[in-house]
C-alpha cells in the first residue's frame, strides 16, 4: 500500500477531477483497449529495450468472435495513467485502463519479490477498471546463476515452489523456455501475494514467444469486454441505470427518474456506452448505428454533455473507417524518428527555406496520398519525444524505443495493406462525410465548453480534432481548432500547460506552420523557467528554444543565416539571446559562448554599433569562463552545433599574397622557348593561352614559394568596433602540403585599417591552398575563410606552388660598400655592394666572397656582369676567371668560396666622337647628364685653352719641353738642323690646326666630362645560384653585388697631330698630353722616353709611329666594302664610309702600336693610357698612310737625298726634275703638282712671294688628268734665283675632288648593279677614294737650297 | 485603438512595425509574425475563388485572451498585420477595414516616393506619423 | 487632353535622354530600367482597389485592360497566351508610336518608343510576383506586340 502511496506521489497531480490530459490521444483510439505497460524495478532500459517493443509491437489482434466474424481489435499501450481518468470511463469508455503489464529485470529473490509487489501495487491501484495483468521478469542471465542461488534462501526456494499460479504459468509456457538452463522460475520464486501470470526470461533470451503471449492476453482482455458489451446490448431499457460523469453526481439527486425526459436521458446514454463498447469490441459498423441513434436521442432533450460525447464518438467511428492508416503512424513514427533525428533542428535548410515560402505548394499532394506524410510522422516522434523526456523511466523506453527492427515495420505495413483492402470495400451508409467531420466536433467542442469540469475532455477533443483536419490538410480548421484549446481554462499543473502548449506547437509543425510552432516552442521555453516556477527547467527552455529556431529562420549554421539573410531580425536576435541566456544557466559557457558568437557573427548587420559594442563585450565575458574555439559541439540529444567564426571581426578589407624578397625568389635557369612553338612570338596563341589559364584559375598565384622558406601574407584589417580589438593568435588556414604558421598578435583601433603580415614555412613541396586565417578575438578562436567572408570579391582559396628548397648564399666584398643606391635596373636583388675609386687606365683587384648560409650544396653558379656602360668597355673594366670559378663548386653547406674580379680603370684618353658615341651608349641616363651639365662649362674652358697650346707650338719653344725631356742627345746632333723644316712643316699644316682644333673643340663638352673629370661605373654582378632537387627542377636564385666605380682622370690627351717623320715610313705623332691628376706624373710613351708632368699641367709629347701600309688600306676598304654590299647600303654609304673605314684602321693602327704608360709619382699608383679612338683627318690620315706616290726629285740632275745640302748659285739656271710613280692599287685621277719656292723666317713666318728672289722657267703647275698604277710621269722646270739666300721648295701633289655628276652615276651604277657585285666595282669604286676629298701628298721633306753669290 | 501596426514585405521580413508602447513591443512582434501562417494559408491561390477570399482584406487572423490579430495582404504580396486589444470590443471590424485602407493608401504613396528603394525598410518619418495616426483611431 | 500629352513629351525626352547620354547606340537597358522601376512602384498603386488576382490569367488581364487605359488611354486589343507561360499582347495603335509616321527608315526608330514600356510591363508584373521577360516587335507602325514569358522558377 506504501508503495501505491509513493507511486501516486512520483505522479503527483491529484485533483478532484481528471487530471492530465492525454494530448497524444486521437480519435482512433475511441476503439482502442487501454493498457498500461510499464517498467518497474531498477530496470535496466538497454536490456528490456526488446520486451517493450516486443510487446508494443503488438497493438492488433484479429479474433473470430462466437459467430465467427473476426473482429480487428486495437490495444493502446500507455506509459503511464493517472486512476482518475477511470473516472470518466462511463462518460467513454476508452478512458478505462483495462490491462497491466509490467516489465521487470532482476538479479535475485529479493529484486524479484520487489517487482511482484510492484506488480501488485499497480494491480491494486486500477483495480477499478482492470480486467487482467501480465509481469515479464527477466532473470540473471545463466552465466551467474550459480552465486544467485547461493544468494536467494535456498529452503525459500523450495517451499514456495509449490505455488500453483507459477506452475500453471510454468506449464503454460515451458515448451518455450529455452532448456539448456535450468528453469528461472525453478530458481526464483514469486512470493504468495503475487497473483498474476508472469512469464520468465533470461536476460540474453531472445523471448520468441513473447509476441503469442501478449496476443494471448489480448484474447482474455477482449473477451471480458465482449462479455461486458453482451451484458450491457441485453439490458433492459427500464432497468437500466442512469450514466453519469465523474461531475454530475450531485446534480441528479433527487430527481425523477422515470420523468420522461431522464428516461430519454439514461437510454441516450447507455446507447452511447454501448457505441463505445462495440467500438472498442471492433464492431465499428455496429457503433456507428448506436452512435447516430444516441445523438437524436440525446439531441431531444439537449443533454449537451453526452450529446457531443457520442457526436463526438460518431466522429471517431467514421475516422476509424475513413484514415485507418492513422494507426499505422504510431508505429511507423517510430521507425522514420531515427531518419529525422529527436529534434527538427535536423532538418536542412531547404526545408525550412521551403516551409516558410513554399508549404502550402506540396499540400495538394497531402490529399492524394493516402499515406500521412513524412512531416506528419516525423512530428508525431518529436511529440513522443517531447513528452517523455520529462518523465518516469519507462517514458525514456517509450521514447527511445526506436530501434524500430525491419520486422515491426513489415509487419505494420502489412496491416496497414489489410486496412487499405477494407477501406476500399465501399463504406457503411451511416458513416460521416469526411467534411461533416469538421462540423460535429466543432459543435462538440463547444458544447463541452458549457460544461467546466469537461475541460479536459473539450481540450482533448480539440486535439483530436486537430488531427483529424491535418488528416484532413485543412490547415485554416487545425488553426480554429488549436487556437481554440487555449481559450480553455482548466487547472491544470504548470508542467502540464507547457506541454499543452509543446503538442500545439508540434500540431501546428505538421500544417508547416513554422511559425506558430516556433510561437509556441517558445513560449513553452519561457514558461519553464517563468518566475514562480518552484523548479525551472532551463534544460527544457534551452532544447526548445533550439528547437524554435526553424520558425525563425534560423539555422544553427552561421554561413546558411547570412546566406539567405531572411527572417525577422528583431526576434532573431531576442532568440538568439534567449538561447544564451539558458546555456548559461545550464553552466554550459561553452554553449553559450557558441551562441553569443553566432549572434555578432550574423546579426551585426541588424544591431546598432552601442548593441555591436555591447555585445562584443558580453562575448568575452563569456569566453572568460570557456573559450569559444571552432569544433562542432554536440548536444546529449544529438544536435549537433557547428562552429561559429567571428569572420568579419576584425573585418578583413584584403589579402595579398606576397611573393619572396626579390634575392630570394626562385627563377628558371634557362628559359626555354620551345614551349610556345617553332615561331619566337605568336601573339594570338599566347594571349589565347593566358586567356584561358585566366579563366581556368584566376585565384592561383602566379609566383612561387620555396619550401622551409619563411613566406608571408598580407592582410588589411579594420576593426568595426568602438573598443580596442586585440587579435591574437593569428595564424594562416592552409590545405594541401603541410605548412608550419607563425601565430601573430596586432591590436586593432577602432575603425582604423591596420595592415597585418602573417608569416609561415611550407615544410613540403606542392601546391599549397591558403584559405583564410585564424583568429582569436573576444576571447573566440575563428576560422576566417575567404570563402566565408561575403561582401567582398575573395576568391574560395589561393593556390600557392611551392618548390624544392633551394640555396641560399650571403655575400661579401673586399671592397667598401657604398653609401649610394644603384641606379641599375632590378636593383632589388642587390644584397652587398663595393666601391672603388681608380685613375684611369689604372687597374685593381676584388675579392668576392661567396658563403652559402643553407643546408644544401651549391651546385650551379654563374655571374653576368650589367653596368651602365657598354659590352665591350665592360669588358674591359671586369675581368672574372669563369673556369677557376666553376672549378670550386660546388660549395659545401655553411662553407664558402672566393673569387677574384680583375678591375680595369678603362676609359677614353683621347678625345672627341668615339668617346661620344660611347657616352650616348652608357645606360645611366640621368646623372651623368647632370655631370655633362655641370662639367660643360669647365670643359668648354679646357677645350680653347689646349687649342689655342696647340697652335702657340708653332714657335720654337713650344717643342722644347719635348727635347728637354729627351733625356738623349744622339738625336740633337742633326736636331739643330732638322728642327726648322720640322716646324716649318708644321707651321705649313698649322692651316689644318684650325680644323683640328674644331674637330676635338665640340666633343670636349660631353667627352671631357666623362674622362677628364670622373666617371662613376655602375655594375652588377647577377649570381644566380642553384642546387640540390630544385636544381633539377631548373630553379635557380639570383642575387646581386653593386659595384660602383668612379674613375678618375689620369692622362688626358687634349690634342694631337701628326707630323711626318724625318723618314718616309715612319710618322710623328704629337700628343699633347695633360696631367688631370692632382699628384706629379711621369709619364712613359716611348719604350724609353719619359716625361714628367706637374698636376693638371700639359705637355707634348711626339712619338714616331710606323706609318700603316697600303696593303692593310686596301685590305680594310675592301672589307668594308665587301660589308656594306652585305649590309645592301653600299651605295649609300661608299661615299662617307670609305675615308671612315680608312681612319679607323688608322686610329686602331696608332691604338695598338702607342702605349703610354704613367705613373704617378710617390705613389705607386699606375696605368696605361691607350690612344683607343683617335680621330684623324683626312690630312692626318694621308701622312698615318703610306703615300701612293713615289716621288723622285733631282736638282742639277742630282737626286735629292733627304737632309741633304743642295747649293747652287745665284744667278745661274737649275734644273730641278721630278718624277712621279703611282704606288698605289689603283690609278689616281686629277693630281696637279705644284712646285713652290719659299723662305721660312723660322719664326712661323713664311715668305711665298718672292717674284723678286727667283724666277721658273716651264710650269710650276702641271696637271696629271690619270696616274695609272705603277704609270710614272716626269716633270721638269728650272729655277733662277736672283738673290742669295735660303730657299725652300715645297713640291707636292694634290688630288681635286672629282665633279660630282659622275659621282652620282656611278652611285646610279653601282645601285643598279647590286645584285650582282664584281671586283672591278670594289676596285673601282675603292679606286673612288682619292677622288672623294681633296688629298695632298708632300715631298718630304722639301728641298733646301742654300743660294750663294757667285 | 490599434496596439501594433506592422508592414511585412514579400520575402516576410518586416518592413516596418511600430507599438502603442515599447514595453509590448517584442511581445507584439512575436505575435505579428507568428500571424504569418494564417496570412500564407489565406494567400494561397489554390484557395477556392470564394468571393471573401479575393479580397485583400484577410479577416481575423487568430485571437488570443489579450489580442486580436487582423490581417491584410495587398496584390503585390506586402503584407499588413494590425494587433488589437481583445478588450476593445466597441471596435467594428469595418473600423478595422478602414484603418488597413489607410494604411494601403500610405504604404502606395510611401512606395511611389523616389527616395524610397522597394524591399527596404520604412523609415520615413512622415509615414510614421500618419501610421501612428492609424494607430490612435484618428485617420 | 493637354495633360495626355505632356506624358508624350516626357517619353520622348527621357527616349532622347537614355540613348544620347550613352553615346553608343540602341542601348536600351537604361531605358527599359526606368520603365521597370516605374511600373515597380505605379502597380502598387494601381491595384490598390483591385480584388486579388487569383491566377496569373487574371493578372494578364489587368495589365491589359485598367494597366493598359491608365497609361495609353486605351485597351489592347489582342492578348493570346499558349497557356505555358508565354502572353502576346497586341495593341494596334500603340501610342507611342502613333506619331511616328509609317516607313521601313522610321521602322528602325520604332525600338526606342516600346522599351520603357516593356520595362513598365515587367516591373508592374514582377511585383505582382510574376517574373517575366518583356519582348516587343513592331512590325508597322503604330502597331505593336509585347511578348510576355513567365519564367517560372
Amino acid at each position: 500500500m506504501r508503495a501505491n502511496v509513493s507511486q501516486m506521489l512520483t505522479h503527483g497531480a491529484s485533483e478532484p477531477i481528471m487530471s492530465r490530459p492525454d494530448y497524444e490521444q486521437n480519435a482512433l483510439h475511441h476503439g482502442c483497449l487501454l493498457v498500461l505497460l510499464r517498467g518497474v524495478g531498477p530496470s535496466k532500459p538497454r536490456s528490456l529495450q526488446k520486451a517493450f517493443d516486443k510487446v508494443r509491437r503488438v497493438s492488433n489482434v484479429k479474433i473470430n468472435d462466437s459467430t465467427g466474424i473476426t473482429r480487428d481489435i486495437w490495444v493502446r499501450y500507455i506509459h503511464d495513467h493517472p486512476v482518475e481518468n477511470n473516472d470518466w470511463g462511463d462518460f467513454q469508455t476508452h478512458r478505462r485502463l483495462l490491462g497491466l503489464i509490467t516489465i521487470g529485470k532482476f538479479e535475485n529473490q529479493t529484486e524479484l519479490n520487489e517487482l511482484c509487489r510492484q506488480h501488485e501495487s499497480l494491480k491494486v491501484r486500477y483495480s477499478g477498471t482492470l480486467y487482467d495483468s501480465r509481469a515479464i521478469f527477466f532473470g540473471p542471465s545463466s552465466a551467474h546463476v550459480a552465486e544467485n542461488i547461493n544468494s536467494a534462501g535456498g529452503d525459500q526456494h523450495f517451499t514456495d515452489a509449490s505455488n500453483l499460479t507459477i506452475h500453471d504459468s510454468v506449464n503454460l509456457n515451458s515448451n518455450s523456455v529455452t532448456n539448456h538452463c535450468p528453469r528461472l522460475e525453478e530458481e526464483y520464486t514469486t512470493p504468495s501475494n503475487f497473483k498474476a501470470q508472469a512469464f520468465f526470461y533470461r536476460e540474453q533470451d531472445s523471448c520468441s514467444d513473447l509476441e503469442s503471449h501478449i496476443a494471448e492476453f489480448i484474447h482474455a482482455l477482449f473477451w471480458v469486454l465482449e462479455s461486458k458489451r453482451l451484458d450491457r446490448s441485453r439490458e433492459k431499457v427500464e432497468k437500466v441505470s442512469l450514466l453519469l460523469a465523474p461531475f454530475e453526481k450531485r446534480d441528479f439527486v433527487g430527481l425523477d427518474m422515470d420523468s420522461r425526459s431522464n428516461r430519454k436521458r439514461t437510454v441516450g446514454r447507455v446507447t452511447k456506452n454501448l457505441a463505445d463498447l462495440s467500438l472498442q469490441a471492433g464492431l465499428v459498423v455496429d457503433a456507428l448505428g448506436l452512435y447516430h441513434s444516441a445523438c437524436e436521442t440525446l439531441r431531444a432533450i439537449g443533454d449537451l454533455l453526452w450529446l457531443s460525447a457520442s457526436e463526438e464518438g460518431l466522429c471517431s467511428a467514421s475516422a476509424i473507417l475513413l484514415y485507418p492508416h492513422l494507426r499505422e503512424s504510431e508505429t511507423l513514427h517510430r521507425n522514420t524518428s531515427l531518419q529525422d533525428g529527436p529534434s527538427p533542428l535536423r532538418s536542412t535548410p531547404e526545408k525550412w527555406r521551403a516551409s516558410d515560402a513554399t508549404v502550402k505548394v506540396h499540400a495538394p499532394e497531402h490529399q492524394h496520398n493516402s499515406h500521412p506524410d513524412a512531416q506528419g510522422m516525423a512530428s508525431t516522434v518529436q511529440m513522443t519525444s517531447a513528452s517523455s523526456s520529462c518523465s518516469s523511466v519507462s517514458s525514456l523506453l517509450t521514447n527511445s524505443s526506436t530501434s524500430g527492427t525491419p520486422s515491426s515495420s513489415s509487419s505494420t505495413s502489412t496491416i496497414s495493406a489489410a486496412q487499405h483492402g477494407a477501406r476500399s470495400s465501399e463504406l457503411p451508409s451511416n458513416i460521416l462525410k469526411p467534411d461533416e467531420l469538421h462540423g460535429y466536433y466543432r459543435r462538440a467542442i463547444i458544447n463541452y465548453s458549457k460544461y467546466g469540469p469537461a475541460a479536459i475532455i473539450e481540450t482533448e477533443a480539440a486535439l483530436k480534432a486537430a488531427r483529424i483536419m491535418i488528416e484532413q490538410n485543412r490547415p485554416l480548421d487545425v488553426a480554429m481548432f488549436l487556437q481554440n484549446i487555449f481559450f480553455i481554462n482548466v487547472t491544470m499543473s504548470e508542467p502540464e500547460r507547457v506541454k499543452r502548449l509543446e503538442v500545439v506547437s508540434d500540431l501546428y509543425h505538421q500544417i508547416g506552420y513554422r511559425r506558430k510552432a516556433a510561437f509556441f516552442q517558445h513560449l513553452a521555453a519561457l514558461k519553464y523557467v517563468q518566475q514562480g516556477n518552484p523548479n525551472p527547467d532551463w534544460s527544457q527552455t534551452y532544447r526548445l528554444m533550439l528547437e524554435s529556431f526553424s520558425g525563425y529562420l534560423l539555422s544553427l549554421d552561421p554561413m546558411e543565416v547570412i546566406d539567405n539573410a531572411a527572417g525577422w531580425p528583431a526576434l532573431q536576435i531576442d532568440l538568439l539571446q534567449g538561447v544564451i541566456a539558458a546555456a548559461r544557466r545550464l553552466g554550459q559557457s561553452a554553449l553559450a559562448t557558441r551562441h553569443m558568437t553566432f549572434l555578432l557573427q550574423t546579426q551585426w548587420a541588424h544591431m546598432t554599433p552601442t548593441e555591436q559594442s555591447e555585445l562584443s563585450v558580453q562575448l568575452q565575458n563569456l569566453s572568460a569562463q570557456c573559450e569559444g574555439s571552432p569544433v562542432p559541439l554536440v548536444l546529449e540529444n544529438g544536435t549537433v552545433i557547428p562552429p561559429a567564426n567571428l569572420t568579419d571581426l576584425p573585418y578583413c578589407m584584403d589579402l595579398v599574397v606576397r611573393d619572396l624578397p626579390a634575392h630570394l625568389r626562385p627563377q628558371r635557369i634557362k628559359i626555354v622557348k620551345a614551349d610556345s612553338g617553332p615561331f619566337l612570338f605568336t601573339p594570338i596563341h599566347l594571349n589565347s593561352m593566358d586567356r584561358r589559364e585566366k579563366k581556368k584559375e584566376k585565384n592561383k598565384i602566379s609566383f612561387l614559394w620555396v619550401q622551409n622558406n619563411l613566406s608571408e601574407v598580407t592582410l588589411r584589417l579594420r576593426n568595426p568596433l568602438p573598443i580596442e580589438l586585440t587579435v591574437s593568435d593569428m595564424r594562416l588556414l592552409t590545405n594541401g602540403i603541410v605548412f608550419e604558421s607563425l601565430p601573430q598578435t596586432v591590436i586593432l583601433q577602432p575603425h582604423v585599417p591596420t595592415t597585418v603580415t602573417l608569416h609561415g614555412t611550407p615544410i613540403e613541396v606542392g601546391q599549397l591552398e591558403i584559405q583564410g586565417y585564424s583568429t582569436h578575438a573576444l576571447g573566440v578562436k575563428s576560422n576566417c575563410r575567404l570563402k566565408n567572408m561575403r561582401g567582398r570579391k575573395f576568391p574560395p582559396n589561393y593556390l600557392v606552388d611551392v618548390i624544392p628548397a633551394l640555396p641560399r648564399i650571403s655575400v661579401k666584398t673586399s671592397l667598401p660598400q657604398t653609401a649610394t643606391f644603384s641606379q641599375l635596373a632590378s636593383s632589388d636583388i642587390v644584397i652587398t655592394s663595393a666601391s672603388l675609386t681608380l685613375y684611369n687606365g689604372e687597374s685593381s683587384t676584388c675579392i668576392v666572397t661567396i658563403t652559402n648560409d643553407s643546408p644544401l650544396p651549391v651546385e650551379h653558379l654563374e655571374i653576368s656582369i650589367s653596368s651602365n656602360v657598354e659590352q665591350e668597355v665592360q669588358k674591359k673594366i671586369f675581368i672574372i676567371d669563369e673556369k677557376e670559378l666553376q672549378s670550386k663548386l660546388p660549395i659545401q653547406p655553411n662553407s664558402s668560396i672566393d673569387f677574384t674580379v680583375h678591375i680595369y680603370g678603362e676609359a677614353d684618353f683621347v678625345c672627341p666622337i668615339v668617346s661620344q658615341r660611347a657616352a650616348s651608349v652608357h645606360s645611366n641616363s640621368t646623372v651623368t647628364a647632370a655631370l655633362q651639365a655641370d662639367y660643360a662649362g669647365a670643359t668648354m674652358g679646357a677645350g680653347p685653352y689646349s687649342l689655342q697650346y696647340s697652335t702657340l707650338s708653332s714657335s720654337g719653344h713650344a717643342s722644347l719641353p719635348s727635347r728637354v725631356s729627351s733625356p738623349n742627345q744622339q738625336q740633337t746632333s742633326y736636331n739643330r738642323r732638322n728642327d726648322p723644316n720640322n716646324l716649318s712643316f708644321r707651321s705649313s699644316t698649322s692651316g689644318g690646326a684650325p680644323s683640328l682644333a674644331a674637330l676635338s673643340l665640340p666633343p670636349a663638352g660631353t667627352q671631357g666630362s666623362t674622362h677628364g673629370y670622373g666617371q662613376h661605373v655602375e655594375a652588377q654582378f647577377r649570381v644566380k645560384y642553384s642546387g640540390g632537387e630544385a636544381m633539377q627542377q631548373g630553379y635557380c636564385r639570383q642575387c646581386a653585388i653593386s659595384f660602383n666605380i668612379e674613375l678618375l682622370p689620369s692622362a688626358q690627351i687634349t690634342s694631337w697631330d701628326v707630323l711626318p717623320a724625318e723618314i718616309p715610313s715612319q710618322f710623328y705623332l704629337v700628343l699633347d698630353v695633360s696631367n688631370l691628376t692632382a699628384q706629379e706624373m711621369s709619364l712613359n710613351y716611348t719604350n724609353n722616353k719619359s716625361i714628367l708632368i706637374e698636376a693638371k699641367e700639359s705637355c707634348r709629347v711626339p712619338i714616331p709611329v710606323d706609318r700603316c701600309s697600303l696593303e692593310q688600306v686596301v685590305a680594310a676598304r675592301e672589307a668594308e666594302y665587301a660589308e656594306n654590299m652585305e649590309k645592301d647600303l653600299c651605295y649609300r654609304t661608299q661615299l662617307l664610309s670609305f675615308s671612315d673605314s680608312i681612319s679607323k684602321l688608322c686610329s686602331e693602327h696608332i691604338a695598338e702600336r702607342v702605349k703610354i704608360s704613367w705613373l704617378l709619382a710617390g705613389t705607386d699608383i699606375q696605368g696605361i693610357a691607350s690612344l683607343h679612338g683617335i680621330v684623324l683627318t683626312s690630312a692626318m690620315i694621308d701622312l698615318t698612310t703610306v703615300s701612293p706616290l713615289e716621288w723622285t726629285v733631282s736638282f742639277q740632275n742630282t737626286p735629292v737625298q733627304p737632309q741633304s745640302e743642295i747649293v747652287c748659285a745665284a744667278g745661274q739656271s737649275a734644273i730641278l726634275n721630278v718624277s712621279v710613280s703611282n704606288q698605289s692599287a689603283q690609278p689616281l685621277r686629277n693630281l696637279v703638282l705644284t712646285i713652290k719656292f719659299y723662305q721660312d723666317y723660322l719664326n712661323g713666318m713664311e715668305n711665298y712671294n718672292l717674284d723678286t728672289r727667283v724666277a721658273i722657267s716651264g710650269p710650276s703647275r702641271v696637271s696629271i688628268p690619270l696616274l695609272q698604277k705603277h704609270a710614272q710621269i716626269q716633270h721638269e722646270c728650272t729655277a733662277i734665283f736672283f738673290t742669295p739666300g735660303r730657299f725652300k721648295a715645297s713640291i707636292q701633289c694634290c688630288s681635286k675632288p672629282q665633279e660630282t655628276s659622275t659621282q652620282s652615276a656611278r652611285g646610279q651604277l653601282l645601285e643598279h648593279k647590286m645584285p650582282a657585285v664584281q671586283v672591278s666595282d670594289i676596285v673601282g669604286s675603292a679606286a673612288s677614294y682619292h677622288e672623294q676629298q681633296e688629298h695632298i701628298w708632300k715631298f718630304i721633306p722639301p728641298i733646301e737650297v742654300t743660294v750663294i753669290e757667285q | 485603438m490599434a496596439v501594433c501596426i506592422s508592414i511585412i514585405g514579400k520575402d516576410n521580413a518586416p518592413l516596418y512595425l511600430t507599438t502603442a508602447d515599447m514595453d509590448k513591443e517584442l511581445e507584439l512582434q512575436y505575435r505579428v509574425h507568428a500571424a504569418l501562417d494564417v496570412v500564407e494559408e489565406k494567400c494561397q491561390p489554390i484557395s477556392k475563388a470564394t468571393p471573401e477570399s479575393k479580397e485583400l482584406y484577410l479577416g481575423m487572423l487568430y485571437s488570443t485572451e489579450t489580442h486580436k490579430i487582423y490581417g491584410f495582404v495587398t496584390n503585390t504580396k506586402i503584407k499588413f498585420v494590425i494587433v488589437v486589444d481583445s478588450g476593445n470590443i466597441a471596435l467594428r471590424e469595418n473600423e478595422v477595414r478602414a484603418m488597413f485602407r489607410n494604411l494601403h493608401m500610405l504604404y502606395t504613396d510611401a512606395v511611389c516616393n523616389p527616395f524610397y528603394a522597394p524591399g527596404e525598410p520604412l523609415a520615413s518619418k512622415k509615414f510614421d506619423r500618419a501610421v501612428q495616426k492609424i494607430m490612435g483611431g484618428n485617420a | 487632353m493637354s495633360e495626355d500629352i505632356l506624358f508624350d513629351f516626357l517619353h520622348s525626352e527621357i527616349v532622347n535622354y537614355c540613348l544620347n547620354n550613352n553615346n553608343k547606340e540602341n542601348d536600351f537597358s537604361s531605358l527599359e530600367y526606368i520603365g521597370f522601376n516605374t511600373g515597380y512602384r505605379l502597380i502598387e498603386r494601381l491595384t490598390r482597389d483591385v480584388p486579388r488576382f487569383k491566377d496569373e490569367l487574371e493578372t494578364m488581364k489587368f495589365i491589359c485592360t485598367d494597366f493598359w487605359t491608365l497609361i495609353y488611354k486605351k485597351q489592347v486589343d489582342n492578348l493570346r497566351t499558349n497557356n505555358h507561360g508565354m502572353y502576346v499582347v497586341q495593341d494596334r495603335a500603340f501610342r507611342f508610336l502613333t506619331r511616328i509616321s509609317t516607313g521601313t527608315k522610321q521602322l528602325e526608330h520604332a525600338p526606342k518608343f516600346v522599351f520603357f514600356t516593356c520595362g513598365l510591363v515587367r516591373g508592374a508584373l514582377t511585383n505582382l510576383g510574376i517574373n517575366s521577360t518583356v519582348t516587343a516587335e513592331v512590325q508597322t507602325i503604330p502597331a505593336c506586340k509585347f511578348h510576355i514569358e513567365i519564367n517560372r522558377n
